[in-house]
């Protein structure tokens, strides 16, 4: 009935299908990103066309300014809360997220924040607030068991076990940044979006976080921004690099960090390579 | 050169010394005079002159006392409290959430304008719809027309203290897939003294507020106890306090005046104990 050639056709297009389904968990077409400010607009994401795939470290680079944060905010849609315009397209898993309810996606794509917040509650219950309000969960025990694991996962369990029921608000900044981190992990998403999430911490908790992104890479597809060239090497397996708003190059890390194609990605990661001691201190 | 700016340093060191003084001096005096005079019916006859009712028969050399009016102006603030709070509470979140939207713009609008207009105006108002159409005074019109004041004042300032939370909170809730309300809520929770503090200084504001009263409400000194206090809001015998000083001080009775000195001492001191609360409440300001 078929003949070889309508066969390998069929192969090639299961074989794309298959592709679209499986190996991209976003796929972005011109997204255009503006926020509306009282008398300005900034155009903080132009026309940005990238795909990021599923079941891979994905690291975004870039300067200051250069629409990374922006960038994490449109993929769960809070950036709407600052009277964001957007145009283009983002499908999640195939689906159009602009098209999705906004709780849902954001409860299944979470983000942490560039700069962590603890929430005007106790350090229990900046964890197990989420849990109860939007997991629903409600056995004590079974919260109790995701607030430890969760604090461990974040190195944070034994600095706060004793005092779990204090105001999380006077913990430090390193620590609220891995609250933070804690409560995004007790929700189990299906993806972490990490905005520098090492970025207040000594380098012994960044190494400490490092190893938790690596073992819930299994379960969680994970996007984070980074500001240190050494740490995307330690643990990205796709990366992309943002310039003024714009995508300038993607790709497996090897190829991206060690063989750019593009100059203006080669100086960028030049500033690195000249002094490799200040290199987590320059950006 | 030198001596030249001494000398205008040392003038103008001198000209705010002498106003602050000066002003230091007016606030003295009067808090004094209503210390002085609102003490008089007090120190005479005791805690009586707190419950009991005016005593206007000329002969009798007794005071009598503000307790009436005192009920009637906790009664009559307290409805419009008890209405007024949850409502410019709940315009005030909508304001916030929603600042970008027409209605809320023209909303924010039109509260701007209830909070600077003359308040004596609301009073007018409710008087030609209210009044006019029942042809009584009751108290009910007299706490819608504080309505007016405290509503558009906690709603603006509600939006306002919410927006100077830092965005991340906000954006932190909303990225961990909150709902608007629940994102409310936890925003709510952060800036809570601030907003109870703001609360306070509304009802305050609303207690010492006399222009609407004066037209809604029924002026007299011939205030007594009667049947009226287990309906008041439908009766048109409630005199609040600030109404019965206006009357009182047109009194011919010494007397009478002396009683109108009592419902300022007893009124600044409730606003005093508001202002407190509202001070200790945001004395600790919790930074985020
Ligand atoms: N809430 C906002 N309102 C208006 N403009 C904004 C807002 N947030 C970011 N921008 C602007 O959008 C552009 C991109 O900012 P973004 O925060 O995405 O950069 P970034 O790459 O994350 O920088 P950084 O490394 O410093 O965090 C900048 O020009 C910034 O000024
Ligand atoms: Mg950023």
């Amino acid at each position: 009935m078929y003949n070889t050639y309508d066969i390998t056709i069929f192969k090639g297009a299961s074989r794309v299908l298959l592709g679209v389904i499986e190996d991209s968990l976003f796929t972005i077409e011109n997204l255009n990103v503006w926020y509306r400010q009282k008398n300005r607009i900034v155009h903080a994401l132009k026309d940005v066309t990238v795909k990021i795939p599923a079941r891979k470290l994905t690291v975004i680079i870039g300067r200051s300014g250069s629409g990374k944060s922006t960038f994490l905010r449109t993929l769960n849609r809070v950036v709407e809360m600052y009277n964001a315009k957007i145009s283009g397209k983002i499908l999640y898993k195939g689906q159009n997220i602009f098209k999705m309810n906004p709780q849902v996606l954001r409860s299944r794509v979470v983000m942490v924040l560039q700069r962590p917040i603890a929430l005007p509650m106790s350090i229990y219950d900046n964890i197990a607030y989420p849990l109860k309000s939007i997991k629903k969960v409600k056995d004590k025990r079974e919260i109790d068991r995701k607030v430890e694991e969760a604090l461990r996962l974040a190195n944070l369990w034994n600095e706060v076990k004793d005092r779990l029921h204090h105001p999380a608000t006077q913990l430090s900044g390193g620590q609220i940044q891995r609250l933070a981190i804690a409560r995004a992990i007790a929700l189990d998403p299906e993806v972490l979006l990490l905005d520098e999430p090492t970025a207040h911490l000594d380098p012994e908790s960044t190494r400490y976080i490092e190893s938790t992104i690596l073992k819930l890479r299994e379960k969680v597809d994970i996007v984070f921004v980074t500001h240190s060239i050494e740490q995307a090497r330690r643990l990205a397996e796709y990366v992309i690099y943002f310039e003024d708003g714009k995508v300038i190059e993607e790709g497996e890390a090897e190829e991206v960090l060690e063989r750019p194609k593009t100059e203006r990605l080669r100086r960028f990661l030049s500033v690195f390579e000249r002094e490799p001691e200040e290199a987590e201190v320059i950006v | 050169m030198v001596r030249k700016y001494r000398a205008r340093d040392l003038a103008l060191g001198i000209l705010v010394s002498v106003a602050s003084g000066l002003i230091l001096a007016l606030v003295l005096w009067m808090l004094g005079s209503i210390f002085y005079y609102g003490s008089i019916p007090i120190i005479r006859e005791g805690l009586k002159a707190l419950i009991a009712s005016p005593n206007t028969s000329p002969e009798s050399p007794q005071y009598g006392g503000v307790g009436p009016l005192i009920y009637s102006t906790l009664i009559i603030v307290g409805a419009c409290v008890l209405i007024g709070l949850p409502l410019g509470f709940l315009t005030g979140l909508y304001l916030y959430e929603y600042p970008t939207s027409r209605l809320s713009s023209i909303a924010r609008r039109l509260l701007e304008v209830l909070v600077e207009a003359p308040t004596v105006c609301y009073g007018l108002v409710i008087y030609l719809t209210f009044v006019l159409a029942i042809k009584e005074k009751l108290a009910l019109f007299a706490a819608l027309s504080l309505l007016f004041i405290i509503v558009p004042y906690v709603a603006i300032q509600t939006c306002d203290i919410l927006s100077t939370l830092p965005p991340e909170l906000k954006e932190t809730c909303i990225s961990l897939g909150l709902s608007r309300w629940k994102t409310l809520k936890v925003l709510s929770r952060a800036a809570w003294r601030a907003l109870v503090a703001n609360m306070m200084i509304s009802v305050a504001k609303v207690l010492g507020e006399t222009g609407p009263l004066l037209i809604v409400a029924h002026v007299t000194v011939d205030i007594a106890w009667g049947p009226w206090v287990y309906h008041p809001l439908t009766s048109i015998e409630p005199v609040p306090l600030t109404v019965f000083i206006y009357a009182a001080a047109l009194s011919a009775l010494h007397k009478i005046v002396i009683l109108g000195w009592l419902a300022c001492l007893v009124l600044t001191g409730m606003a005093f104990g508001l202002f407190i609360i509202a001070r200790v409440l945001t004395r600790t300001i919790e930074i985020l």
